[in-house]
C-alpha cells in the first residue's frame, strides 16, 4: 500500500513524529501539561524536552483551569499551544474553560479572536485503572458547537490528525485510545501528509454491513473484519473526527449497504453513537433494511476488577456477533 | 517566603515630574473618568428610564479611577484582559463610543457585531483589549497565557487582567495565580475590591475586612494595596513596580480599594446596603475628588471641568444616536462564528 522506505511504527510514536515535526516547522507550537518534560506517564511527550526546551515545553503544576485556560490564552495571542491532560478523566475539571472560554470566544467576540488551541488526552479503558481513569465520553463536548472533537484510532491517523490539527485555527479536543499506544504498530508513510478534519475513514470495503466506529473500537473492528472475511463483507468505517462529522460518508454507507452497526466504548446514553443512529434515520430510513444495531459496553461506570472490565468492553467477537445477528434472518 | 506587601498612596504635586506626570496627562485622566461615568449614566438611563437595552449590565460606576490611572499607565503593545463589569475598560482602550451603544443595542455594527454584549464590551484587539469573560474569575488563568506569549516575544510588553473581590474565591483564580507565578509573567493580577460580590460582601462572608488581599498570599508574588478611588495611586502602584514587570521579573497582584456605587446589575436597588454606606462613598467619589484636587492645583480651571462635562455629555449623546440606526446581523451569518 505504501512506499518501500516506509516503516513500522507503534500509535504512540506516530503521535509523537507528528508533534516533533510541527513543532520544528512553526515555533508558535508550545507543549505543555502535567510531568511533560519528563515524557508523562504514557512517554507521549518523551524527547520533546531534549529537543525544544523550557520555553517551549513545559511542566505545570496540577492546575488543570490554569493548563486549559493558559492554553486559551496563549493562542489569543497567536501563539498554537498544545495542552496536555493527562487522562479525558481529568479535563472535566477545567470544563468551564472549554465550554465558555475555548468553544466561544472566536463567537462572542463576532469573530475577532481566534484561538488555535490543541487539547489533548487519552482514554485509558482496558487498562485496569478504575472508574475515574478510564472513561470515554466524547459526546460531552461534541454537544458544543465550536469545537473539533477528534479521536484517533491508527498510526496512519494519528499522525495526519495532530498534524492537521497543528496547521489548522479552529479549538481542537484530540483524544488517543491509550490502549493501543503500544499495541498498534502499521506503516506510516516517511512523507509529509495530513488527514483532514471532517472525514470519514473507509477502512474496509464492503456490501453487506456497514460498521461505523471509533477510538479503540476500530481496532478490534479490524479483528472482527477479519474473522469473518469468509462469509460477511463488511463497510468499515472509521468516524475519526466526530465533530465535525463526515455526515455523507455516514448516509452513503448506511444507504449502500442497507445494514448498520455501529460500535462505540461510550456511555451510550445521550452518546455520539446514538447521535450518528438518529443522522441516519434522519437521511435514509428508506434505505434501511433492518432497524440500525448499537453495540456499546452496559450504561454503567467502568469497574477496575480485570475480568469484569474485560466483560464491560467491546471486542472482536462481540462485534462478530452483532454483525452476524445482523445478517440473520435475511429479508 | 517573604511576604511582599506595600501600601501606595497618592502621588503628591511636587513629584509629578518624577512620575512622569505633564498637565496634559492628568486632565487625561479626569477625562477618562468624566467619559465613563457620563457613558454608565447614559446606559442606566437607556435601561431604567427609556427601556431601550435589555440583558443584564454591570455599571462601573464609583470604579473609573482604576481605569483612568491604568490608561495613563499603559502603552502600545499591552494587553487588558477584563470581566462582566468592563464597560470602564472598553472606553480606556479607546473603542468607539458609537460602536460600544451598538454593542449594547445587539447592532451589527457593535465592536463584536452585537453577539457578546455587555458582559464582553472591551473586546477590541486592534487597541490590546484581547478578551472579556462573563464567567467570575475564568479570564485570570486565560490572562496568564496572554501574558507568556509576550514573555516569549520580549517585547517588554505586559497584560493587565482585571477581576472583582468575588473572583479571588473561584478556583480559576487560585489556579491562575499559580501558573503566573511559576511561568514569571508579565502580568498585573488587578483586583477591583468595590467591596461587594454581586449581593453579598466578600469580607461578611469570612467576618474578616482583610479576606480580600490574604488571598493573594502564599503565591511569592509581590502585592500593592492602592487606593481604587484616586487614579494617582493606581499610576503609582504601576510605576513602582514597572522595571520588573517590564523585564520579565514576574507577576504582580494590585488590590485596588473601591467600592461600588451602584447595584450589582442595573435593576438591583441594592437594598442589602448599610444605611449610610452608600453616602459615605458619594463623599469619596473619585471624580469629584481628582476634579477638585486638579482644580486647586491649578491643572484645570473649573470653568473648564463644567465645560468637559457639557462636552462629554453631548458627545454620548451623539454617539448613541447615531448607533441607534443600526441594526441586528442575519441569523445565517451566526454559522460563520462557530
Amino acid at each position: 500500500m505504501y512506499e518501500v522506505d516506509d516503516v513500522k511504527i507503534t500509535h504512540i510514536e506516530a503521535c509523537r513524529q507528528a508533534i516533533m515535526e510541527e513543532m520544528e516547522r512553526d515555533d508558535r507550537i508550545i507543549y505543555i501539561g502535567e510531568d511533560v518534560c519528563k515524557g508523562g506517564p504514557h512517554g507521549f511527550s518523551k524527547g520533546l524536552y531534549e529537543k525544544f526546551g523550557p520555553k517551549r515545553v513545559i511542566d505545570s503544576p496540577i492546575s488543570e483551569i490554569g493548563l486549559v485556560g493558559f492554553g486559551i490564552g496563549a493562542a489569543i495571542a497567536g501563539l498554537k499551544p498544545i495542552v496536555e491532560i493527562m487522562y479525558l478523566d481529568f479535563l472535566p475539571l477545567a470544563m468551564e474553560q472549554v465550554i465558555n472560554h475555548m468553544a466561544q470566544a472566536k463567537f462572542l467576540s463576532g469573530g475577532l479572536i481566534n484561538l488555535p488551541v490543541i487539547v489533548r488526552t487519552q482514554y485509558s479503558l482496558g487498562r485496569q485503572h478504575g472508574p475515574q481513569h478510564s472513561q470515554f465520553f466524547p459526546s460531552l463536548f461534541t454537544n458544543i458547537p465550536g469545537l473539533n472533537v477528534i479521536i484517533t484510532s491508527t498510526p496512519y491517523n494519528c499522525k495526519g490528525l495532530y498534524k492537521h490539527a497543528l496547521r489548522q485555527e479552529k479549538p481542537t479536543i484530540i483524544i488517543d485510545p491509550a490502549w493501543i499506544y503500544y499495541r498498534f504498530s502499521a506503516d506510516v508513510p516517511s512523507e509529509d501528509y495530513e488527514v483532514e478534519f471532517g472525514k470519514a475513514n473507509i477502512v474496509n470495503e464492503g456490501n453487506d454491513v456497514a460498521l461505523i466506529t471509533f477510538g479503540r473500537t476500530v481496532y478490534e473492528s479490524i479483528q472482527a473484519v477479519k474473522q469473518l472475511q469468509n462469509s460477511v463483507s463488511v463497510l468499515l468505517i472509521d468516524l475519526q473526527s466526530l465533530r465535525p462529522l463526515d455526515v455523507e460518508t455516514v448516509v452513503k454507507s448506511a444507504s449502500r449497504t442497507g445494514r448498520v452497526l455501529i460500535v462505540s466504548e461510550e456511555h451510550p446514553h445521550s452518546s455520539v453513537a446514538y447521535y450518528v443512529a438518529t443522522v441516519i434515520y434522519e437521511h435514509c430510513l428508506n434505505k434501511l433494511e433492518k432497524p440500525i444495531k448499537i453495540l456499546t459496553p452496559p450504561d454503567t461506570h467502568i469497574p477496575f476488577s480485570p475480568q469484569l472490565e474485560k466483560e464491560y468492553m467491546v471486542t472482536a467477537s462481540k462485534i462478530s456477533k452483532s454483525i452476524l445477528e445482523l445478517i440473520k434472518n435475511n429479508v | 517566603m517573604k511576604i511582599d506587601l506595600n501600601f501606595i498612596d497618592t502621588i503628591l504635586i511636587g513629584e509629578y515630574e518624577k512620575f512622569s506626570l505633564t498637565k496634559a496627562k492628568l486632565k487625561e485622566m479626569l477625562e477618562t473618568m468624566i467619559i465613563i461615568r457620563a457613558f454608565e449614566e447614559k446606559v442606566e438611563a437607556l435601561f431604567l428610564k427609556e427601556g431601550i437595552l435589555m440583558g443584564p449590565s454591570h455599571l462601573y460606576i464609583g470604579m473609573e479611577a482604576i481605569a483612568a490611572g491604568v490608561r495613563a499607565f499603559i502603552r502600545k503593545g499591552d494587553l487588558i484582559i477584563s470581566h462582566h463589569r468592563g464597560h470602564g475598560h472598553a472606553i480606556m482602550i479607546g473603542t468607539e463610543l458609537e460602536r460600544l451603544f451598538a454593542e449594547l443595542l445587539g447592532f451589527k455594527e457593535g465592536n463584536m457585531k452585537g453577539v457578546g454584549g455587555s458582559m464582553h464590551l472591551p473586546i477590541d484587539p486592534e487597541r490590546g483589549g484581547l478578551y472579556a469573560s462573563a464567567i467570575v474569575g475564568s479570564q485570570i488563568p486565560i490572562a496568564v497565557g496572554v501574558a507568556y506569549a509576550q514573555k516569549l516575544r520580549k517585547t517588554g510588553n505586559i497584560t493587565i487582567v482585571f477581576f472583582g473581590d468575588g473572583a479571588v474565591n473561584t478556583g480559576a483564580f487560585a489556579e491562575g495565580v499559580v501558573m503566573s507565578a511559576f511561568l514569571k509573567v508579565p502580568l498585573v493580577l488587578l483586583c477591583e475590591n468595590n467591596v461587594y460580590a454581586e449581593f453579598t460582601k466578600t469580607a461578611d462572608l469570612f467576618e474578616d475586612d482583610s479576606v480580600v488581599l490574604q488571598r493573594f498570599i502564599g503565591y511569592g508574588i509581590p502585592i500593592l494595596v492602592v487606593n481604587g478611588n484616586d487614579p494617582l495611586s493606581v499610576y503609582k502602584g504601576l510605576k513602582t513596580y514597572e522595571e520588573e514587570l517590564r523585564s520579565g521579573k514576574g507577576p504582580i497582584a494590585i488590590v485596588a480599594m473601591t467600592y461600588r456605587l451602584k447595584g450589582h446589575g442595573v435593576y438591583d436597588k441594592s437594598p442589602y446596603k448599610p444605611l449610610g454606606e452608600e453616602d459615605l462613598w458619594r463623599s469619596r467619589d473619585p471624580i469629584i475628588t481628582f476634579s477638585n484636587r486638579l482644580i486647586n492645583e491649578g491643572v484645570v480651571m473649573a470653568g473648564e471641568y463644567e465645560e468637559m462635562l457639557k462636552n462629554t455629555k453631548r458627545k454620548i449623546d451623539e454617539a448613541f444616536e447615531r448607533a441607534k440606526r443600526g441594526s441586528p446581523m442575519n441569523i445565517e451569518e451566526l454559522y460563520s462564528l462557530v
